[in-house]
């Protein structure tokens, strides 16, 4: 793709500008050569000015090529301020300028001017006319891409406006009276008024500039503020509120819709907290209500376990009612946690902690838990200790879950990666493993292993509550960390990352 | 001995009642707080085990009463695991906590361990040589011998020598390297899990339930220490 730049374009009209300059100066060197008599000394200058005019036409249809596109394949045309200029003044203006210079140019033949002085002004004279002719001639191009070049004229809006009057309602059409008697009568009575009495039309001109300027100064100030409030309103910050006295005409109009957005947001984040508690609470209450006939599942299962029964298949329903009766416990814990954590219902106590330490600290909790399943760890820690702004007690319990994840999903005899690394300002645990089986989720899915429930499988009968990675990831945020998951084939990797403290 | 069981859900008060009996305890129950505290006025009861939520009487409450009555062990027994509803429960008087559904074994243990420490601190025994406590973990190191709540426990020297270290210096938060360098009495290059497996190995012989120990705590991030608690 060939890409239009802007340093290309102003090359361009750079070369232009030079081959014009060239032209014409060489055309004004063979006329003084020529009005002088000395044909011959004129022949190396047609050649040149011959030169110049290829250059210069080469230039421009480069420029004619690239004009309002970025690239060979944009199709989008882009206008800049030249544009907006209505075609049919633009062009009154640029013929006016070229005749202007082109009045001056003609006069330039029949002063007396030495052939260095006519060159520079020759030179000067050339490089204006080529300026108005290239913004004049792109522009033209441009609304001819854009397919604007009739509509955005004078005319054609006159033309417009008069079939919109009669067109449509009557009140508008008082409105654009209106707007005529100001656009047309104001200024030409101000005219009148300047032209019979030019010092008090100074001083009118004065006034009018200043209130002018005042008003737009406040004006901007205003916009900036509101563009302020926005912006702190994106950032999250729903107390900030306009105070609707400092702002005038359309701002106020604006500083109240911002005020609305702040308020219709604060009471959407409020309510939803709100929800998010009533949920953890409702879940925290009937997991109390499970809890009670749970506790007599369990330790009448238990009691069942310690009778002498003979019967084989009795022996193995108990053995299923008892793991089910645990899973069951464990289940409504995991849930009462995640839900707790959530809602960001947990205590924390930040203090500065080794993240080197805590990860000897668990791995002497796991070791033999993962040696009963062949999980050689391998771990690769920083010498020192990598110290982070944490709760260590909630740090411990986000990556407890990722090893019991280990423990529970990890292929036996294979090797678990277990990383500590300081990237900058930037702590970073990694913990690697091969999952048991395929992973049944697509990421392209729009699933995510860290929601709540969702688990790498299909079926729901293996331990596990699906709970887990949704509870190490939200303790992590809620700690200020970041959490990613990233499963490449069977390789199952979940990393962490804390600013360093 | 007997422990007064309460608890408004017939089936659990029956199932512990199985329990302790089986360890030789008697029993005695109630299902409602009032019935709790009118059962203690009467006298003869060691250790009382009691719900939270309860009708008429809820065992917080109950608990405040029985300690104005007597010094007994209280454990309570709750579907509530909030840190704040253990800690409340705690500050009212009680000396366990425990978090239904509960492991029953684990029950029996407490219950055993918290009459051993009231039979055996209100019948003041000798102290001699050089005696190191926390709660009901003591260690008597001329003897070499670690108890807890009064029954012997078995460590290695290794093991031995790691809570020695953190019992002399209770309260104090131990690293890992420093405790390597402290044991071993060499510069810990490129530690490992040695000392956090000797910790959980020591966790698991002292307490009943490792996972929530009572005298040898995590510092997670930070190393470990031994709880320098005031006798309660």
């Amino acid at each position: 793709m060939k890409e239009y730049t802007l340093g290309k374009k102003a090359s361009a009209i750079v070369f232009h500008q030079l081959f014009t300059v060239l032209t014409s100066a060489c055309l004004y060197t063979m006329d003084y050569f020529i009005a002088r008599r000395m044909p011959e000394n004129g022949m190396i200058f047609s050649m040149l000015s011959i030169a110049g005019l290829v250059g210069g036409f080469i230039a421009l249809a480069y420029l004619t090529n690239a004009a309002g596109r970025k690239s060979e394949e944009d199709t989008e045309v882009s206008f800049n301020v030249v544009d907006r200029i209505y075609g049919d003044i633009l062009t009154a203006v640029f013929i006016f300028l070229v005749w202007s210079i082109v009045h001056i140019a003609l006069k330039l033949r029949f002063q007396a001017f030495t052939l260095a002085g006519l060159l520079v002004a020759v030179g000067t004279l050339s490089y204006l006319l080529d300026a108005v002719f290239l913004l004049f001639y792109l522009s033209i191009v441009r609304r001819v891409k854009g397919d604007i070049l009739f509509r955005q004229t004078f005319f054609y809006q006159v033309y417009r406006l008069f079939a919109g009057v009669l067109g449509r309602k009557r009140k508008s059409f008082v409105r654009i009276l209106i707007y005529l008697a100001g656009a047309v009568v104001l200024p030409a009575a101000a005219g009148i008024f300047v032209w019979y009495h030019i010092n008090w039309g100074i001083a009118v001109c004065v006034l009018l500039g200043i209130a002018a300027v005042y008003l737009f100064l406040r004006r901007s100030e205003e916009r900036y503020r509101i563009r302020e409030a926005l912006e702190a309103v994106a950032d999250g910050a729903l107390d900030t509120k306009l105070q609707l006295e400092a702002f005038h005409g359309q701002e106020k109009e604006l500083a109240e819709a911002v005020n609305n957005i702040r308020a219709g947001l604060s009471e959407a984040v409020t309510e939803s907290i709100r929800n998010e508690r009533m949920k953890a609470d409702l879940i925290t209450n009937v997991s109390h209500d499970i809890k009670t006939p749970l506790t007599s599942i369990i330790n009448y299962v238990d009691l069942l376990k310690r009778e002498n029964l003979e019967n084989e298949n009795a022996q193995n329903y108990i053995r299923i009612l008892d793991a089910k009766s645990q899973r069951l416990k464990q289940l409504t814990e995991d849930l009462v946690e995640a839900s707790k954590i959530s809602s960001g219902n947990v205590q924390l106590d930040m203090q500065r902690i080794d993240l080197v330490e805590l990860i000897y600290q668990i791995g002497g909790e796991f070791n033999e838990k993962f040696e009963t399943q062949e999980l050689t760890v391998v771990t690769k820690l920083p010498n020192g200790s990598v110290m982070i702004e944490a709760d260590g007690r909630q740090l411990y319990r986000a990556i407890e879950n990722l090893y019991i994840n280990v423990a529970k999903y990890a292929m036996e005899k294979t090797r678990v990666f277990v990383e500590v690394a300081a990237e900058g300002d930037t702590a970073v645990f990694s913990i690697k493993n091969i999952t048991r089986n395929p992973i049944l989720f697509r990421q392209e899915q729009g699933m995510d292993l860290s929601e709540r429930f969702v688990r790498g499988e299909a079926s729901r009968t293996t331990e596990g509550s699906g709970l887990g990675l949704s509870i190490a990831k939200n303790l992590t945020f809620l700690m200020g960390g970041s959490f990613h998951i990233e499963v490449n084939g069977d390789l199952f990797i979940v990393t962490l990352a804390f600013k360093i403290a | 001995m007997t422990v007064l069981v309460c608890d408004d859900d017939k089936e659990i008060v029956e199932a512990i009642e199985i329990y302790l009996k089986q360890e030789g305890y008697e029993i005695k129950k109630a299902y409602d707080g009032e019935q709790a505290i009118a059962l203690l006025k009467q006298g003869g009861i060691d250790l009382m085990i009691i719900d939270v939520m309860m009708p008429k009487l809820d065992g917080i409450r109950a608990t405040l009463q029985a300690r104005e009555e007597s010094s007994i062990p209280i454990i309570i027994l709750s579907a509530k695991t909030e840190d704040s509803d253990k800690i409340l429960g705690l500050n009212v008087g009680a000396d366990d906590y425990v978090t239904k559904p509960f492991n029953p074994l684990e029950l029996v243990a407490r219950v055993k361990s918290q009459l051993r420490r009231y039979t055996s601190l209100s019948s003041s025994f000798e102290k001699e040589g050089q005696l190191y406590e926390a709660g009901g973990l003591v260690i008597d190191d001329d003897r070499k011998m670690v108890t807890v709540d009064g029954e012997e426990v078995k460590l290695t020297p290794i093991e031995y020598n790691i809570l020695l270290l953190l019992m002399k210096n209770k309260g104090k938060v131990f690293s890992i390297s420093q405790i390597y360098e402290n044991i071993w009495n060499e510069e810990a290059i490129g530690a490992d899990n040695t000392v956090s497996v000797h910790i959980r190995h020591i966790r698991e012989k002292i307490e009943i339930n490792p996972r929530e120990p009572r005298y040898l705590k995590v510092v997670w991030g930070v190393g470990y220490k031994i709880e320098n608690r005031e006798e309660g």
